[in-house]
């Protein structure tokens, strides 16, 4: 039986500590009244929650291997520095989701704000609707799949990993450039996509990736200079 | 200015073509614009006119078909040519061949005011009696995080291990500061490249995980190691943060204020990269800020979950650059810190652009009193501890940064130097031939930790006698008593930038200083 709690007059230690001390019993723990917590669900390395309603800022920082999910959504910086596991938001989130992701996956619902994936280092995110600008700024691996469209600067100064965009994009970042799907790309996707339930063409998807991997420091060679004096 | 007499110019007459065959070349008298070179009787080039040499080098580098001549400045150039020194020259040569600025490791280097224009004032009849190095008492322990952390951290003498990144540094090196840390009892900080496998365990002082249990190889009285929560993120993790003594925020540093660390991709070999989670030979640019910190709600807001992720054990610390010290330490206090380290313009670092290190931040000894006034105006300064760092050399820069208003000081450059540094200034190149700013393991291997551990505690341990017999000859028996009335200023300068009062006027330079305090 899922066990339910309600937080609403919890700061975040007693919030996080209720959480975790249910989650250690392996049984799914239903919260609700948690939306005023920024960090809920953090460094959680086991268990499932799910979130009745909204959650805030920094939702799942940290996560390294819980199942949360959100049946609301999501304020800024959810999943932030995610290292494993899974976070599943219902409907919207704002800038900074997937921020300094090492692992996991974080599926969205709705659509995502700006810097959506900013320092990606090899996790999966998954958007089902729009995201804003700079998404997948700095990335050095990992996917970001967009189901709908893309504001300016995508992949800003991409290293490494692959943005997928289904719909359009207004600009694209520094050191990006448009790859054609190959076989393995479909498959992936289609894979990511099937787990997650969501539908749509994997061939119709572009395939964004770093033009260099070495953007700011090139090795050139040393400058001649003349003799001088000692 | 008249240039007259301002070098000295002379003719390796071996090499000289008009030497070994009269009446040939001349082309540097043909040359100088001075008339500085003449031909003898027997048609040899001789230096007729040294006078009037105005340093231009034109008759090596456009005539000279040897390179034979030789143009040394009589007095520095700095006097003689002002602002458009040979370096300076060569500088712009070579800009505007590569079109390139130039970057390269260590810190600040050229006339910065320092501590060298502060001195101690020591015990006579007026004021406390000195006290016996030798024979009486003194404390310096520093503790930090006493009331918000269940697991504070206690420094057996007031002296950290600068931030430095594994990357940046050779494993060797960074075992070198982890044991160095556990022989002294004080703190190691791993910087912002992440964790490397057995650096909490030997910082905390033992060998290895079997021998501890046998209580064998034991480095005592062990240390502490402190980790940086970057805007790089590098290597963090939950497992990370709990495997640490204290998390350190960091927003900037001394040597690059205002820009995030520079690994370039020659350094990130196989194992920096899995510590770090990245590519191999990926340049590793940390971007400037955090790109999950907005505003200043959100960095209390981060202090208050990296509390509630590692169970409110430990201290939160916080590294800034120098930049408005006083603004900047108060909101990091504000935010919850219970330690603050001000990292001064003298700080240096693996890899910066030379421009940004020589003329971006604000001197270390301008930026202690301010942090420390911002932690007083909020009653504070008990219990956020006031870390300086910038150029710290020894135990009177320690003193006098502790009066200054700081409660303990990190060495960097210095610790690199005492691990064998001699500043080449090339970190950023990956060649270091002391096995330190290098992951190459053909230089690594002239480090042995051990050896190199006992320099770096030996050096440390000379500092903390050096801070003891100073601070025990002006009077005091612990480090929380020494204040400003127990150093002046030598100069206006150095009066002016920090409120020590001027020695012999014996009162603050500008008056407004007096006030300073409140």
């Amino acid at each position: 039986m899922t066990e339910t709690l309600d937080l609403t007059h919890n700061g975040l230690n007693e919030g996080n500590a209720q959480i975790r001390r249910s989650a250690e019993s392996g049984e799914e723990v239903a919260v609700t009244n948690a939306s005023h917590l920024k960090g809920l669900c953090g460094g959680m390395k086991k268990g499932s929650v799910i979130v009745k309603g909204d959650v805030s800022d920094y939702f799942g920082i940290l996560n390294d291997g819980a199942i949360l999910k959100v049946e609301g959504s999501a304020g800024r910086f959810v999943g932030d520095n995610m290292t494993a596991g899974s976070i599943i938001i219902r409907k919207d989130v704002r800038n900074g989701a997937a921020d300094y992701c090492y692992g996991g996956t974080l599926a969205i619902g709705g659509s995502a704000g700006d810097f959506l994936g900013t320092m990606n280092k090899g996790a999966v995110v998954v958007v089902r609707g729009d995201v804003g600008d700079n998404a997948g700024t700095y990335m050095t691996a990992g996917e970001i799949i967009i189901l709908g469209d893309a504001g300016e600067s995508l992949g800003n100064y991409i290293i490494r990993g692959s943005i997928y965009v289904l719909g359009s994009y207004r600009s694209l970042g520094n050191n990006t450039k448009v790859e054609k799907m190959r076989s393995d790309d479909i498959d992936k996707l289609n894979t990511v996509l099937g787990r997650l339930n969501m539908s749509a063409n994997a061939r119709s998807f572009q395939k964004i990736t770093p033009a260099s991997a070495k953007p700011f420091y090139q090795e050139k060679p040393t400058v001649s200079s003349k003799t001088v004096s000692p | 200015m008249t240039m007259i007499g301002q070098y000295w110019v002379t003719i390796e007459r071996d090499r000289c073509q008009s030497w070994q065959q009269p009446w040939k070349c001349g082309a540097c008298a043909e040359a100088c614009e001075y008339a500085v070179f003449d031909r003898d009787e027997n048609g040899r080039i001789y230096v007729a006119n040294e006078l009037a040499c105005v340093g231009c080098k034109i008759c090596l580098e456009k005539a000279c078909p040897n390179s034979c001549i030789y143009v040394r400045p009589t007095t520095p150039e700095s006097m003689s040519r002002g602002v458009w020194t040979t370096q300076t020259i060569e500088e712009i040569h070579k800009k505007a061949e590569t079109g390139e600025y130039d970057l390269r490791g260590f810190g600040t280097m050229g006339s910065i005011p320092h501590f060298e224009g502060l001195v101690i004032v020591p015990s006579q009849l007026a004021g406390k009696p000195p006290r016996d190095k030798y024979r009486e008492k003194f404390d310096m322990n520093v503790l930090i995080g006493e009331k918000t952390c269940s697991k504070p951290i206690q420094l057996a003498m007031p002296f950290v291990m600068a931030a430095m990144s594994y990357g940046a540094i050779s494993k060797e090196g960074k075992m070198a500061y982890a044991v160095a840390a556990a022989r002294l009892g004080i703190i190691a900080n791993t910087g912002e490249g992440g964790m490397f496998p057995g650096e909490a365990m030997m910082t905390h002082g033992y060998d290895s995980p079997r021998a501890s249990k046998k209580g064998i190889r034991r480095w005592a009285p062990g240390g502490n190691l402190v980790v940086q929560w970057s805007t790089g993120r590098w290597g963090v993790s939950l497992d990370y943060l709990l495997a640490s003594d204290a998390i350190e925020i960091k927003i900037g540093q001394g040597a690059k204020p205002g820009m995030g660390g520079h690994l370039l991709g020659i350094k990130v070999t196989p194992d920096v990269a899995k510590v770090r989670g990245i590519p191999t030979g990926t340049d590793a640019l940390s971007p400037c800020r955090h790109y999950d910190i907005e505003n200043s709600n959100d960095l209390s807001t981060q202090v208050e979950i990296l509390r509630d992720l590692t169970g409110h054990e430990k201290p939160i610390m916080f590294k800034l650059g120098p930049a408005r010290p006083y603004e900047d330490t108060y909101i990091a206090a504000e935010a919850g810190a219970d330690a603050i380290s001000i990292d001064g313009m003298v700080g240096g670092t693996g890899a910066s652009p030379d421009i940004v290190t020589q003329n971006a931040g604000i001197p270390t000894i301008a930026c202690i009193r301010q942090s420390a006034k911002a932690l007083r105006d909020l009653g504070l300064k008990d219990r956020v501890k006031l870390i300086a760092l910038g150029g710290m050399r020894n135990g009177a820069d320690a003193y006098k940064a502790i009066a200054l208003g700081a409660d303990a000081i990190g060495f960097g450059t210095a610790a690199e130097i005492a691990l064998g540094c001699r500043s080449c200034m090339s970190c950023h190149k990956g060649a270091c031939h002391y096995g330190l700013a290098t992951q190459d393991a053909k230089f690594r291997a002239c480090i042995d930790v051990e050896s190199a551990s006992r320099r770096l505690a030996n050096f440390v341990s000379a500092c903390a006698e050096e801070l003891k017999i100073l601070a025990m000859l002006s009077g005091h028996d612990n480090l929380r008593t020494i204040t400003m009335d127990d150093i002046r200023a030598l100069d206006l300068n150095t009066a002016a930038m920090t409120g020590a009062k001027l020695a012999g006027l014996e009162r603050s330079f500008p008056e407004s200083w007096e006030k300073f305090d409140g």
